[in-house]
């Protein structure tokens, strides 16, 4: 690895860890650390959405899928958008006028009852610690290549810094490395792809080049997935996923009010579009023709050096030699831990201040500030602790399905719970809690059930469900259930809805 | 009111990707323009329409909390 590279990769380093510092000075009581004071500007909370959103992960895939499906990742770069109109329309506003640290929060507007809001924490610990493996699997297995650093010792480094941003700066910390690492990646982003057309001569150019390396096909739709069910529920994951994931949806809560939280959103969504076009029109294309068959970029014909992951890289490399490659590194590395402390941040606050207040409020306590913190800080370090583990047992293991996993699971527990919370007064505890659980089992067994655990990691001749995909099954037996449950247990003589619900959903 | 239009605008745009994801639309959609597969522009002012869309919904929104404030 080169010295510039390693230069750029301190330099990131040193500006997060001088962040997590100044964050933690400010950070004086809960709301500072669990919400930044909910003193964000919409400017701020849009970059750190799109910086949340747009996750090394999404990058890199949706790069290499570019590289091997060609145009038909284009389901990558539309749903995220159909996420955010959705939950601009219908989420942001009353998320923020009812919530004040956690989606928690907004439950208890709705159903007062303290084990719906301990349920809803228990999901949320779930999912963001699945999706936490993902990313630290991900990134370890990427920073072993790029520094030549062992596996192990590339996992913990991420896993020590994410405690120390989390736990000393809290949501403060946690938002300006999301906004630094948001320029970045944009400038990143737009720079390669500019310098790509320039390279090429002209976006006529690119393309020929593109579509001589790929092949016939580079423009058809119909490769990713192998049936039209698949291709469905895995738009309707990433759809309904981005309206359930907690370290999204706690965004929201860091600014003044419900009118700048709906600003932030279409921010973010510009920010999100601008760069999924720039990969899908001149990235993923660039990738063809630049390091597509380059021996340089190949560890045997036909094989990416590094694996699919390391595409994107390869191109920087290709675009603007090594200043621009360990930009890139220093760019990728900052996205992983600002969307590795923002889960940190929504898992802690949620065991903090949904389980264990109400925990300590059932045993006749009022727990203080202090053990409050503690709560949060240990959570931190114990999150990020599990996380490490996981990601050293799972090192070998197909992390797509951890971050499929995590986003199905939101779509099918924590979306049904708070669209009907916040749409639909006939809503009840021992409903929400049961939806809850139905999409919380379907989604899992299913997983568990489909074509890559069954069949390809458990070894059986056949799954016993045909797709990896199954949020158009979990999602509505959610509802359903939630519904149904509700409707058989209620008491048509009290209205569930709070004056707080209510006044929220009429000032939309 | 203003909302639930927006919402089913929303809806409304999902269609199409989920056609074109089925490659129901793909077949008219092949060919290309300034050297671009259509499925990539197609995709594209798609993105731009679910943005400008939520620029409409803001200022939808933004309207209708003047009218209760």
């Amino acid at each position: 690895m080169s010295a510039t590279v390693l230069i750029c990769f301190a330099v990131v380093m040193a500006i997060t860890v001088g962040i997590a510092v100044w964050a933690g000075r400010k950070v004086s009581d809960p709301e500072m650390m669990y919400a930044a004071g909910g003193r964000i500007s919409p400017l701020q909370n849009g970059l750190a959405i799109m910086g949340d959103f747009v996750s090394a992960a999404a990058i890199f895939g949706s790069v290499a899928l570019f590289f091997t499906a060609g145009a038909s990742m284009a389901v990558y770069s539309v749903a995220p958008l159909v996420g955010l109109c959705l939950l601009l329309s219908l989420m942001a506003g009353p998320l923020r006028r009812l919530g004040r640290f956690t989606i928690g929060d907004v439950l208890m507007a709705k159903l007062p009852r303290p084990y719906v809001r301990m349920f809803a924490g228990c999901c949320t610990l779930v999912l963001s610690q699945m999706y936490i493996v993902a990313q630290l699997v991900a990134a370890g297995s990427l920073f072993s290549i790029l520094l030549a650093i062992p596996y192990s010792l590339s996992v913990s480094v991420i896993g020590i810094l994410v405690v120390l941003y989390v736990g000393y700066g809290g949501m403060l910390a946690t938002t300006w490395v999301q906004i630094g690492k948001a320029v970045l990646l944009l400038s990143g982003v737009v720079l390669m792809g500019v310098l790509a057309v320039v390279k090429a001569g002209s976006l006529t150019a690119l393309h020929a080049k593109a579509q001589a390396a790929f092949g016939p096909g580079m423009g058809a739709l119909d490769s990713l997935t192998t049936s039209s069910f698949s291709t469905l529920s895995l738009a309707a994951s990433l759809v309904l996923g981005m309206m359930g994931m907690p370290h999204l949806l706690i965004r929201f809560l860091t600014v003044p009010d419900g009118r700048a939280a709906e600003r932030s959103v279409l921010i973010s969504a510009a920010l999100v579009a601008l760069v999924l076009a720039t990969i899908l029109l001149l990235i993923g294309p660039a990738t063809l023709a630049f390091v597509k068959g380059v021996p340089a970029y190949e560890s045997a014909p036909g094989e990416i050096a590094g694996g699919a992951n390391m595409i994107f890289i390869h191109l920087s490399n290709a675009l603007g030699g090594e200043l621009l490659a360990g930009i890139i590194v220093a760019v990728a590395f900052s996205t992983i831990l600002a969307v590795v402390a923002g889960l940190g941040v929504a898992m802690s606050s949620t065991a903090a201040h949904d389980i264990f207040v109400p925990w300590q409020e059932g045993r006749g306590k009022t727990p203080s500030e202090k053990a409050n913190r503690l709560i949060f800080r240990l959570t931190a370090a114990i999150t990020a602790f599990i996380g490490v583990l996981l990601a050293l047992l799972l090192q070998h293991e197909n992390v797509a399905f951890l971050s499929a996993l995590a986003f199905g699971i939101a779509a099918s527990t924590n979306f049904p719970i708070l669209l009907l919370a916040l749409y639909w007064r006939g809503l009840t505890g021992p409903g929400a809690v049961a939806g809850g659980s139905a999409g919380l089992i379907l989604s899992i067994g299913l997983l568990i059930a489909g074509p890559t655990v069954w069949q390809k990691i458990l070894g059986h001749a056949e799954p016993l469900f045909p797709s990896d995909y199954s949020t158009l099954i979990a999602a509505p037996a959610a509802f359903l259930t939630a519904m149904v449950v509700s409707l058989l247990g209620r008491r048509p003589q009290r209205s569930s809805r709070s004056p707080a619900i209510s006044d929220a959903v009429k000032r939309l | 009111m203003l909302k639930l239009i927006t919402s089913v605008l929303a809806l409304a745009l999902l269609v199409p990707l989920l056609a074109g994801m089925l490659g129901v639309i793909d077949g008219l959609s092949m060919g290309s323009s300034f050297g671009v597969p259509n499925t990539i522009w197609m995709a594209l002012a798609e993105m731009t329409a679910l943005v400008l869309l939520c620029g409409v919904t803001t200022i939808a929104l933004r309207s209708s909390h003047e009218d209760v404030e």
